[in-house]
């Protein structure tokens, strides 16, 4: 195998990596400062997921690079082609965070303690855990865990569809406050499913490269 | 700081007898320690421009240069037109540091360790330890001398074809050139020994530059920093590899990388 | 209607090729019967006086010896700078007349000798008859030589230049040596050759029925010796000359195998 071009297919790597981290880290914060609405903490992992598009866009072009150098073939091409498509799942997911903790900045000391306790944390959590463990599937090998991975993945994907519905109508139920209000709560929860959307196309991309077979949405 | 160890400037060539040139009006770099790749159609000239750029041509009198090649002289850091050579023995010293690797592997109809030491012995050496360390080093630059240490008193033409094109390899690197020409090393072997010498070449390019004609596309993407298209004996694009590959400038060289051709 | 045509030619070329096959076993078989049963142990030790064959048999191996000690290096020396010097009609012409030497008449050859060497010194000797057969061993010797060199490919002479090796070296460490068993197997067949001539041999050395190693006088010659045995009315002679026929072929042949084992495929 030629040096360049294993070092380069490394690189690619850990530049996803380096993205699923910040991914990682912004929502743990995330979830940490939900209870206590801590502002300081909703700030704090928005630096985790800066200047994203730029990065994706450097990893992309990473990627077209190696196609036109290389020709990489089999689970190398299925790596490659799977890790171009994961930058804009990366990329949406960190769009998605940011604007969720616009909305949390904006309205989260009005949002009903008990809603988020019994429902709001259980989202983000299903949701950060979707995360983690796509994280962990890039540094899987073995397919069995792989799948093991996809189906908790799609678990709490589900989990955060449910959750979203049922928090929906706690604070409709809930809140004589202003529309406008309940509009961006809701609009910055919604924000968490979909990220956590965003995390079972990533499960499937991952699986896909080491399963091989056609690709297909999930 | 980038910099040239050959440069081929207007260079045109026309073979003893051919009523036009093969080759017009080249411009061209080779950079230090960097893989230049020719590629073009049969015919395009890229064989022809590799092997003036050491003078081989001359072996077959009545050839026309025009224009000039110039190689670095290390010592004086100066730039010399090695199209005004014509002394004997000024040949042997360019082509001692031009050294060149044929498409159909060159194994010399003696043993092994004469085989590297060949070009040693041409430049005088005769002290058998010095002889002896040349030898090793440079088989083992080239990734053959684990397996040819316990038979390097066995006949050359006993090696498999990977072998034999690692041993032409060692065989002029140990001569320390400043630059290697390879015409079409690999394209009478196998995938696993084509795979082996081009691991080898972008290592050696750490110790000497090298110019590489290839058919094979790939191979140039793969391991060249630079490309040069050619075609019916225009240089059409030169320019970094990456550059050639993904966004060329000329639609031919676009056509002929697709696929296009013809 | 193809495939009876294709039996029929088939069946053709093997029906000359036996006849050509009969008529070489049926040669042989003479030779080996006839000679056979005129052998003895004697003709090693007894030279022609006495009924024996032995100065006949060195004769002819110093005549064709000494032959090759002048044929040989020229030859050698001619073809390579042919092959590896030769400037395009200079070479070509060269390769040329050596062609029409190589299929020139062997009487004419001893004839011209006979010219220019027996008449100007008086008589027949070994000299003359060693220089006829030079001068036939010569044109085989560029010949195959010549072909020899043409089958080392181009590349390997390119790489030894390409070392910065000078011509004459490329020619001696690394053609020569790549071509040195066919040169070599030339060589031989070429002595084969000549070593079975009499044309060359009739006018210039003639034949000597004493042991006789004086390169000055007539020299004992097996094959001359075959055609004058032959010739003459008495039986003892004609079964000696089946003897010395024998041992002439067998000889060849020899050196003919000896030619086709050395360039065997190896392995």
């Amino acid at each position: 195998m030629l040096e360049n071009y294993v070092n380069e297919l490394k690189k690619v790597k850990t530049d996803i990596k380096e993205l699923l981290n910040g991914l990682e880290s912004a929502n743990t914060l995330i979830y940490e400062a939900l209870y206590e609405c801590d502002k300081d903490k909703f700030t704090k992992a928005k630096s985790y997921i800066k200047n994203i598009s730029s990065k994706t866009d450097a990893i992309d072009n990473s990627i077209i690079k190696l196609l036109a150098l290389y020709a990489p073939e089999a689970t190398d091409l299925r790596e490659v082609v799977s890790y171009l498509k994961m930058t804009n799942e990366i990329l949406r997911a960190c769009t998605n965070t940011r604007s969720f903790i616009r909305g949390l900045l904006e309205v989260c000391d009005y949002i009903d303690k008990n809603a988020i306790n019994e429902y709001a944390m259980p989202l983000q959590n299903s949701t950060l855990k979707a995360i983690k463990i796509v994280n962990s599937m890039l540094d899987t090998d073995c397919v069995d865990d792989l799948q093991d991975c996809f189906n908790e993945v799609l678990i709490e994907e589900n989990k955060t569809d449910d959750l979203y519905e049922l928090l929906e109508k706690a604070i409709l139920d809930e809140s004589n406050d202003n529309f406008e209000k309940v509009h961006t709560i809701l609009r910055a929860f919604r924000k968490s499913e979909k990220i956590a959307d965003r995390a079972i196309s990533m499960a499937n991309l991952l699986v896909y490269i080491k399963v091989g077979g056609t690709m297909q949405r999930v | 700081m980038a910099q040239n160890v050959m440069d081929i400037k207007k260079f045109s060539f026309t073979y003893a007898g051919a009523p036009a040139p093969s080759l017009k009006n080249i411009n061209m770099p080779i950079e230090k320690n960097k893989i230049t790749a020719l590629i073009g159609p049969s015919g395009c000239g890229k064989s022809t421009l590799l092997r003036a750029m050491n003078r081989i041509h001359d072996l077959y009198p009545g050839n026309q240069y025009d224009g000039r090649i110039d190689l670095l002289n290390e010592e004086t850091g100066e730039m010399e037109n090695i199209l005004e050579i014509k002394k004997e023995n000024e040949f042997i010293r360019l082509r001692q540091k031009v050294g060149m690797i044929f498409q159909k592997p060159t194994p010399f109809p003696m043993s092994i360790f004469d085989n590297v030491a060949y070009g040693l012995k041409i430049d005088g050496i005769k002290n058998a330890t010095e002889l002896k360390d040349r030898v090793e080093t440079a088989l083992k630059g080239s990734a053959l001398w684990n397996e040819v240490k316990d038979r390097l008193k066995e006949s050359a033409m006993g090696l498999s074809g990977g072998q034999q094109q690692r041993l032409c390899i060692a065989r002029a690197v140990a001569v320390k050139p400043e630059v290697i020409l390879f015409d079409e090393p690999t394209s009478a072997l196998d995938p696993i020994s084509t795979g082996a010498i081009e691991e080898l070449l972008v290592e050696l390019k750490k110790d000497v530059s090298i110019a590489i004609v290839t058919h094979n596309m790939q191979q140039a993407s793969r391991i060249s920093d630079f490309t040069a298209f050619m075609y019916l004996g225009d240089l059409i694009e030169f320019d970094k590899t990456e550059t050639i590959f993904l966004n060329p400038s000329e639609k031919q060289t676009e056509d002929y990388i697709t696929g296009r051709f013809g | 209607m193809r495939l009876v045509i294709n039996k029929i030619v088939l069946l053709l070329c093997i029906f000359s090729a036996m006849i050509g096959l009969a008529f070489l076993g049926w040669i042989l078989l003479t030779l080996f019967l006839k000679g056979l049963s005129s052998m003895h142990f004697d003709l090693f030790i007894n030279d022609l006086i006495n009924g024996g064959l032995r100065n006949l048999i060195v004769g002819q191996l110093v005549l064709a010896g000494l032959a090759s000690l002048v044929g040989v290096p020229l030859g050698l020396v001619a073809g390579i700078y042919i092959r590896e010097y030769g400037l395009g009609r200079y070479a070509d012409t060269i390769r040329n007349l050596s062609d029409i030497m190589v299929s020139a008449p062997s009487i004419v050859i001893g004839a011209f000798v006979y010219a220019i060497v027996v008449v100007p010194s008086g008589g027949t000797s070994g000299f003359a008859g060693s220089i006829a057969l030079a001068i036939m061993m010569i044109p085989i010797v560029i010949n195959t030589t010549d072909s020899m060199l043409s089958l080392v490919p181009k590349e390997l002479r390119e790489a030894g230049m390409a070392l910065g090796a000078s011509k004459y070296k490329v020619i001696i460490d690394i053609v020569i040596k790549a071509a040195k068993v066919g040169i070599m197997t030339g060589i031989l067949l070429a002595f084969a050759r000549i070593v079975g001539e009499t044309a060359p041999l009739l006018f210039t050395s003639e034949t000597s029925n004493y042991f006789n190693l004086d390169l000055t006088k007539s020299f004992p010659s097996l094959t001359v010796s075959i055609y004058d045995l032959a010739n003459e009315p008495l039986q003892k002679s004609r079964d000696l000359a089946w003897a010395a026929s024998f041992i002439l072929t067998v000889m060849v042949l020899i050196i003919n195998l000896t030619g086709r084992f050395l360039t065997r495929k190896k392995g």
